[in-house]
């Protein structure tokens, strides 16, 4: 054994040095930042929902209330923007539209879903259930459920995006997620809830799917496959 | 000269030179922050700023002393015989840091830690060494972010369960209180809980500073270590039981203001007193094993 052998401990201490290096020259020069893919501008709802469309407009009249998206008052979730608003159309039934829309992933819209907001301020869900709702060109994944606590009976209809799919709570939208992670963009997300106050469900639907057809007709074609995803056209 | 010195290397039975060299450490350590100082800005600029995780600085310093501790020890253990194992287990704790710098993704920023520190560890002493250092390389789990789902159900249970007490033991003192959902009424107030009175933010720095004290302290008596963990989350939710009944009785016998003044310095409050807790709880278990034993 000659003196200038390196020992085996300093191999290996060497390769475990080049191999932190590594990434440590990949970071630091810039190699590994993410990609960035801000290009499409950001979403301002209240611009992107059309004040009226179809058969219905803006109800002046503070007749009903939608309830508040109850997280919305938290600090957790400063990255998250929301609306609300109340519709009416020509027979005069009443719809209240609450968006929430998260520039970042997830977490922040998770806290918005109707099934946390209701309960927390006092409401039981029942006939929670998930439908493909025809949009006549293509489908949007819809869920309901009726909220109920007395004096206020909220039949619901809601659906969440990401990127510019649409996808409910649950397995595909974790897919969804985890391929826009694994391509580098941070998706954007939106929940878009749609509730009237009706003590007959299946009327509520109805008119939610009226309501939810004309909304998808009035917005703009780069809101669309935003709000509602591209499976929907 | 030369000839000489060759002749002293080659007789000895274990050369200085195989042993882990403090020179070997400093190299290391070197190369550590030059990889993690990026992820530490970023980790600062984010995941840190998080009430929950603010204690992920705090955690990498306690491991660092852990090991620190250990240094003697490591100095005199025989370098492993096979570092291949080692050596696997670093690169797929150094893809993950890779992939997490790459997609900004502090979960795996944070989970990279424990494969790297258990490869190099591997790597220089093998299991032995491993076996000295499991409980720092463990430690580093608290780096780690819980999924944003499992967070947003355990914190509901949570609450439920705070407003179930506090309101329960209201009713019992015959105050008018009333609850919907998690709004609770007290007189004429409404107070709503909000996911931060949940505790869930105290409870895993609380439990992070548990595990680490039973680790110190009770390490070798086995029942008062179990005992203690399982004693943390308990004391956790009552320390945020007793916040939500200290705020709503201020807010009734005080008003409004009062109820939002105490409402930010009780996080710190009860952070301390769940502490102390923890420690009165040790006591008592001190105190009931050494009774059973004699």
């Amino acid at each position: 054994m000659s003196q200038s052998r390196l020992s085996a401990c300093t191999i290996r201490v060497v390769a475990i040095v080049l191999m932190l290096c590594s990434v440590a020259v990949a970071t630091w020069s810039g190699m590994a930042k993410p990609a960035v893919t801000e290009d499409r501008p950001s979403i301002d709802l209240a611009a992107w929902i059309p004040p009226s469309f179809g058969a219905w407009r803006v109800d002046g009249s503070v007749n009903v209330v939608p309830l508040s998206f109850i997280a919305a008052a938290e600090a957790e979730t400063v990255y998250v923007q929301t609306l609300e608003r109340v519709y009416v159309d020509d027979r005069n039934r009443r719809i209240m539209l609450s968006l929430a829309y998260g520039d970042r992933q997830e977490g922040d819209l998770q806290a918005h879903r109707p099934e946390f907001c209701f309960k927390a301020q006092g409401f039981q869900l029942a006939g929670i259930h998930d439908l493909k709702l025809d949009t006549g060109s293509g489908y949007l994944p819809v869920r309901r459920m009726e909220a109920r606590r007395p004096g206020r009976t909220e039949p619901v209809s809601y659906w969440l995006t990401i990127g510019e799919q649409a996808a409910l709570p649950g397995l595909r939208r974790k897919l969804a997620q985890l391929r826009h992670g694994l391509t580098g963009e941070t998706p954007e997300g939106v929940l878009i809830r749609i509730s009237s106050l009706d003590e007959t469900a299946t009327h509520a639907y109805a008119v939610h799917d009226d309501f939810i057809h004309d909304l998808l007709a009035g917005l703009s074609p780069e809101a669309r496959p935003r709000l509602a995803g591209k499976q929907a056209y | 000269m030369n000839v000489s010195a060759t002749h002293r290397f080659t007789t000895k039975v274990t050369p200085d030179d195989e042993y882990v060299r403090p020179m070997h450490l400093y190299a290391i350590v070197l190369a550590l922050l030059a990889a993690y100082v990026p992820v530490y800005r970023e980790l600062a600029a984010d995941l840190w700023r998080q009430e929950a995780y603010a204690h992920g600085p705090l955690i990498l310093l306690a491991v660092m002393a852990l090991i620190a501790a250990r240094s003697r020890e490591l100095s005199r253990l025989s370098p492993s015989g096979r570092p291949l194992g080692g050596a696997v287990v670093l690169l797929a704790g150094i893809a993950m840091l890779w992939l997490g710098v790459v997609r900004s993704f502090p979960a795996w920023m944070a989970a990279s830690h424990i494969p790297v520190l258990a490869g190099i560890v591997l790597m220089l002493w093998g299991r032995p060494g491993l076996r000295r250092l499991w409980f720092p390389v463990l430690f580093l789990v608290f780096l780690i972010p819980l999924p944003a789902i499992f967070i947003e159900v355990l914190t509901w249970q949570m609450k439920d369960w705070i407003a179930l007490a506090a309101v329960g033991l209201l009713e019992r003192l015959d105050y008018p209180v009333a609850r919907s959902g998690m709004i609770i009424l007290v007189g004429q107030y409404q107070m709503l809980i909000a996911n931060a009175c949940s505790g869930l933010h105290s409870m895993l720095s609380l439990s992070a500073l548990g595990v680490l004290y039973a680790y110190l302290t009770a390490r070798h008596d086995r029942t008062r270590s179990i005992l203690l963990l399982s004693g943390v989350l308990p004391i956790a939710l009552a320390a945020n039981v007793l916040r939500t009944l200290v705020l709503l009785l201020v807010t009734y016998h005080a008003g409004d203001a009062a109820g939002r003044y105490w409402h930010e310095l009780m996080g710190t409050i009860m952070f301390v007193v769940a502490l102390a807790m923890l420690l009165a709880f040790d006591r008592t278990l001190i105190m009931l094993l050494s009774g059973r034993r004699s």
